[in-house]
């Protein structure tokens, strides 16, 4: 305020010197060059107060437009502190906030993210140890009596089914051999289940990752993969994972019939579930054309088991 | 491989200019290049629309050109929206180490750099970055003067 206040008040008192220091006059009936003179002083501070204005709000300017367009999937947009003091403030205590928001973002999401896979296991347990083994019973029970194949084949069908999305829910073999393995095992049967080709790629040398980095990896592919049999139209898939500089990279790749940019960029319901993930431990996902049409999923996370 | 470079080719001069120099970078210090156009405008959201297919078209095609140009088995990327978002946002989504921009000659007699777009990004992502100066003469390989701004607020 006090600036906007200082640049007015140094402008009247210009004009006022001006009026004073020269000979001109304004007389009670005004002439024709009075007039001239007086709508030119009168544009020339104009002019000058919209300039020195616009310069000592520009700040606030680009501080509304980044409140406008601010992504907090996109963790690091800052506004540089610059300018009059109230506005240095102004931006300071915007960028303070943006810190506690990202923090805050990240940490119930982290929250959210652990109390769903908690969730997960428990349905997963809860569908191993109780569903499957009464499904067992009843299949032991069908065979005991001797009923015909077609009940005994409905059963063991659903008995598959039920350990498939235990499995699909909890992924044990994550904890107990790794990603590599995991990965291996999750293509193999996406390959099995939806008949396209798929070629793994996984480097020897890769990084350790913590728990949840690897279970974000994990959880990329599985989304990708799905998202590719439901949408992709593809007949080949390719799962890379190599390391990156301090970082492992996954890549998915398919040769079906690409998407939408807006789609990619927006990224709804799968897309934006995967993003999140990244952002949550760190990471990168990008979703964009593959090389040779297709689509390639990119996520790019941090090494290290800290 | 060692990081990741995003250069900005949107703007034919000064674009093609920072694919040489992200290039010869990505090339000396084996880092991955993603080469990004940015289709801006009404066309960047009506995809459907024939100016939008053109433009993308043209991306598409100016994208393959300069990454033949440039070798070292650059990628691409056709990016829609405001330029300097569109660009931060790739840059994020790939996880860039760098990101690199054309500067274009301003001012009498060219003496002076234009480099807007480097001011709009300082803003709108946390990543470096390197401003291209407009070449003036054949660059050799030894030479590769760069000016980086690592000051992310």
């Amino acid at each position: 305020m006090w600036r906007v206040f200082a640049i007015n008040a140094t402008l009247l008192v210009l004009a006022t010197l001006l009026l004073v220091l020269t000979r001109g006059r304004v007389h009670a009936s005004l002439a024709f060059v009075e007039g001239i003179d007086i709508a030119i002083g009168l544009a020339v501070m104009l002019v000058a107060n919209f300039l020195l204005l616009r310069q000592t709000l520009r700040p606030i300017e680009r501080l509304v437009e980044r409140m406008r367009t601010v992504d907090l999937l996109r963790p690091g947009q800052r506004l540089r502190e610059r300018g009059g003091i109230e506005v240095t403030e102004l931006v300071s205590v915007f960028n303070q906030m943006l810190d506690r928001l990202e923090t805050e973002r990240r940490e119930s999401g982290r929250r959210a993210q652990q109390a769903q896979e908690a969730e997960r296991s428990r349905i997963a347990r809860g569908l191993h140890d109780e569903v499957g083994q009464v499904l067992t019973g009843v299949l032991l029970q069908l065979e005991g009596e001797g009923r015909d194949e077609e009940t005994k084949a409905a059963v063991r069908q659903a008995l598959e089914e039920v350990r498939r999305i235990a499995q699909e829910l909890r992924p044990e073999m994550l904890e107990h051999l790794g990603l590599v393995s995991s990965l291996t095992e999750l293509s193999r049967r996406f390959a099995e289940q939806s008949g396209l080709r798929i070629e793994r790629c996984f480097a020897d040398d890769l990084p350790p990752l913590a728990d949840d980095v690897e279970l974000t990896v994990y959880r990329v592919a599985q989304e990708s993969l799905t998202n590719i049999a439901r949408h992709a139209r593809a007949s080949r898939v390719e799962v890379v994972l190599e390391a990156g500089a301090g970082s492992v990279v996954l890549r998915v790749v398919d040769d079906g019939r690409g998407i939408d940019e807006s789609a990619a960029v927006n990224g709804q319901g799968g897309l934006r579930g995967m993003r999140e993930q990244a952002v949550l431990v760190g990471g990168a996902l990008a979703v964009k054309r593959a090389r040779h049409g297709g689509v390639e999923i990119r996520l790019e996370v941090p090494a290290g088991t800290s | 491989m060692g990081g990741t470079i995003v250069c900005d080719v949107t703007d034919p001069p000064a674009g093609q200019n920072a694919a040489e120099y992200a290039g010869a970078l990505g090339a000396r210090l084996d880092l991955r290049l993603v080469l990004v156009y940015v289709v801006s405008g009404v066309s960047a959201v009506s995809r459907e629309s024939v100016t939008g297919r053109q433009d993308r078209s043209h991306a598409e095609r100016t994208l393959d050109a300069i990454a033949r140009e440039v070798g070292h088995e650059a990628e691409t990327r056709v990016a829609a929206g405001e330029h300097a978002e569109a660009l931060a946002r790739v840059a994020a989504e790939e996880g860039a180490d760098l990101v690199v921009v054309g500067a274009r000659p301003a001012g009498v007699g060219g003496r002076k750099l234009s480099w807007t777009l480097a001011r709009e990004l300082e803003a709108a992502t946390s990543v470096p970055v390197l401003l291209a100066p407009p070449s003036t003469r054949k660059r050799s390989d030894r030479r590769l003067a760069a000016t980086v701004d690592t000051d992310t607020r």
